[in-house]
């Protein structure tokens, strides 16, 4: 039992090591992971070439990895004492922390670097996250006079439009040191973004009917109590707008904005009667193009109906929440905009947008700040001690955050986080019960790294979570012949727990549950694969080579087996709940 | 020690995870498109443990909860760090800013946990309670509702 679970110290709380093992794809050589309490952490490799640090909930990473990626995950737990295990976790939070304020400041520089180049152009233009939700008009409704009217009496008759002249007297001011010489930092964009804002509340800018998240069918309208939650939160907004505009935050504009643009969609659905929520997808979202199978596939119809399953249940979620409302609000409006986007891919688009995390809307606008007089000497001088900020940022990033098979991978650095807890190793092995160095002979290797911890410390309670297809064929065994189940279920012609996927290359066996079998399967596997590529080299003209790149994959996944070795076991797109028979209709394995 | 066999596999898997780029890869940053193949992929990735079981509700009742718990240790490590580091009012600002926003927080400061975490983390930093108004960002909110919601949180 864990210490999250309980919340008393008393309990046993433990240090879990994680071992995946491998599959086609991605971490083909396995993957390693440290569980504390109901958190996982892990390091990942990011299309950018960053290895980063990552936290994420034990429940999302098994679906992951056990269920769609049908991995075995090992995992064996070390007991600590609570002390030690608080220990941990605040530095491995501290670990993250530093992380994420190096690639902040990073990408401040980075910003700043444009702007400057910009100023040398002689222009400026500012992407402002959140104005893009609003659009220059009069207000139609009621509540925005009262959120003004609000305003006013909280804060004095002429308070906003005292801020706005202020806020362009600041701004004028910034421009001449920028021009003087000095850096223009983050400082300068907080200035035209809190300046927007100022504008935005002062000249009574309407929503933007296109950054609105509308109400969807199975939504239902808002009961009695979904509006008195929404019109609580509403006046939480107001409160918050009022704060912000007195806030001595260097940052404020941005909340103000985002804030804002909340606070008049909830007069929307309260006026309404029906839930609007701000879209939150960002401006560089990533997208995919649904083929026009795909848009007629069950899949489609099973993934819109949990995604608005999802929604539904957040909303009401949402409106129960007392001790932390905005949390609740904002996984609200992840929900709802995943559901929607989703559902308009029902009615013909094909075009989807993805959003991997609750995130924050941020719909951006530019502005223009018109031709400026800058003295360029200076701005050049500027340009050019950014540009050496920028290469010793790079530099900083590729030594730390960069990975290497060998020497940072997700093993080793797994292991340099957990020391770098203690101040030396003495301490560490006496809290630890024991004690493992990243360069300790073949300890990178994913699975020789779980089998060395299990040695080096004193691991209890091993648990073996069995692989999604490994585990529901243990179930056909036990209901069936075992002779019927092996015929059927060990090929992906017949097999009735797996459809076929060009993610896990092409290959007939599964050898993962075949020890002796295994070199004659790969062989057959390898044949296979082999044939898809002589069908490959036909195909080539029409499919960008496609066939053949895959057949490629597949003979390469089927030299191990030749050994007696695994990596492929195929994989899942869809949860084991909402799996699609292959005689249609839903298959609940569990 | 190892049998040849055993050195083969590992071979095997080197050379595979150097083909595929080793560990495990995220693609909650990319920002590029999918192959259209892999489309409907790509949105089964995103959905996760709760959209897909049957117990929804209280799997993402615990969402909101977790997230706040985990939004606390990093507001309490934020300030760790603050405390060790720069002291800069500003900087410390915008850092919780950010850390707020990961955690779906626009308005930190109108989120009590927040003052509550900061506490917990001056009391970790070893920051003797007398001193924790000379500190710039703590002598700036001296005086207010935050400030005692600071000092609750480090003598909790």
């Amino acid at each position: 039992m864990w210490a999250s679970q309980t919340g008393e110290e008393t309990e046993a709380v433990t240090l879990d090591f994680l071992y995946v093992n491998a599959n086609a794809g991605e971490a083909a050589g396995g993957h390693t992971a440290l569980r504390l309490g109901e958190s996982i952490f892990h390091y990942q490799f990011f299309p950018d070439s960053t290895f980063l640090f990552v936290r994420e909930p034990w429940a999302d990473f098994r679906f992951l990895y056990n269920d769609l990626h049908n991995r075995t995950i090992s995992l064996a737990s070390l007991p600590l004492d609570p002390s030690v295990y608080a220990g941990i976790r605040n530095h491995f939070t501290e670990l993250l922390i530093t992380q994420q304020q190096f690639f902040d400041a990073y990408e401040d520089v980075q910003e700043e670097d444009k702007l400057v180049r910009e100023m040398l152009n002689g222009r400026c233009e500012i992407s402002v996250p959140g104005l893009g939700f609003f659009t220059k008009q009069e207000f139609p409704t009621l509540s925005p006079v009262t959120l003004k009217a609000r305003i006013e009496t909280e804060l004095g008759r002429d308070f906003l439009q005292q801020t706005v002249a202020q806020a362009d007297e600041n701004l004028k001011r910034a421009f001449l040191a920028v021009s003087g010489g000095e850096r223009p930092g983050r400082k300068l964009r907080e200035q035209i973004v809190w300046r927007e804002a100022l504008r935005v509340l002062a000249e009574e800018w309407d929503l933007d009917e296109t950054s609105l998240i509308a109400p969807m069918a199975g939504e239902g309208g808002l009961s009695s109590s979904g509006a008195e939650s929404l019109l609580r939160f509403g006046e939480e907004l107001a409160c918050s707008i009022v704060e912000l505009l007195r806030s001595t935050r260097p940052d404020k504009g941005e909340p103000l904005l985002l804030q804002t643009a909340r606070y008049l969609v909830v007069q929307r659905s309260l006026a309404a009667g029906q839930l609007y929520t701000l879209d939150p997808f960002p401006d560089d979202v990533r997208k995919v193009w649904l083929t026009e199978a795909e848009l007629g596939e069950e899949r489609l119809l099973i993934l819109q109906e949990a995604f608005l399953r999802q929604a539904v249940t957040r909303s009401s979620l949402f409106f129960q929440e007392e001790l932390h409302p905005e949390i609740a609000y904002s996984f609200l409006e992840a929900s709802r905009a995943r559901a929607w986007e989703l559902l308009q891919a029902g009615n013909g688009k094909q075009e989807v947008r993805i959003l991997s995390k609750v995130t924050l809307p941020s719909r951006r606008r530019t502005v223009s700040l018109g031709k400026l007089q800058i003295e360029k000497e200076n701005l050049q001088v500027t340009s050019r001690a950014m540009a050496e900020e920028l290469k010793v940022l790079q530099e900083k990033s590729e030594e730390h955050y960069g990975y290497n098979l060998f020497l940072r991978n997700c093993a080793t650095e797994l292991i340099r986080s957990l020391n770098s807890t203690f101040a030396d190793a003495k301490s560490g092995e006496a809290a630890l019960g024991g004690w493992l160095e990243p360069d300790n002979g073949l300890v990178f290797i994913p699975f020789l790294f779980y089998e060395q911890s299990c040695t080096a410390f004193p691991l209890q309670d091993e648990q073996i979570l069995t692989a999604r297809r490994l585990r529901n064929l243990e179930k056909l065994y036990s209901q069936e012949s075992d002779l019927l189940v092996w015929l059927r279920e060990s090929n992906t012609l017949t097999a009735t727990l797996y459809e076929r996927r060009s993610k896990d290359t092409p290959f007939l066996f599964f050898t993962d549950d075949s020890l002796l079998l295994r070199p004659i399967q790969g062989i057959l596997n390898l044949g296979y694969a082999a044939l898809h590529g002589a069908a490959g080299l036909v195909t080539l003209p029409f499919d960008g080579g496609d066939r053949l790149h895959q057949a490629a994959r597949g003979i390469f996944y089927s030299l191990p087996e030749l050994a007696f070795g695994n990596i492929r076991k195929g994989s899942y797109s869809t949860a084991e709940s909402e799996a699609v028979s292959p005689l249609g209709g839903k298959t609940l394995v569990e | 020690m190892f049998s040849k066999k055993y050195y083969i596999y590992i071979g095997l898997l080197t050379a595979v995870s150097l083909s595929q780029g080793g560990c495990s890869i995220s693609y909650s940053l990319e920002k590029s498109s999918d192959s259209v193949s892999a489309s409907l992929d790509s949105i089964t990735s995103i959905s996760n443990s709760s959209t897909s079981s049957s117990g929804g509700e209280k799997s993402e009742e615990q969402k909101v909860d977790e997230t706040a718990t985990v939004y606390e240790e990093d507001i309490a490590a934020v300030t760790v760090l603050y405390v060790s580091r720069e002291k800069n009012n500003d900087e410390f600002q915008r850092k919780v800013a950010s850390i707020a926003k990961n955690h779906g927080i626009s308005d930190w400061e109108q989120e009590n946990s927040t003052f509550l975490a900061m506490g917990k983390g001056l009391r970790r930093a070893g920051v003797a309670e007398e001193s924790i108004g000379n500190l710039p960002y703590f002598r700036s909110i001296a005086g207010t509702s935050k400030y005692a919601e600071v000092l609750k949180g480090y003598n909790l």
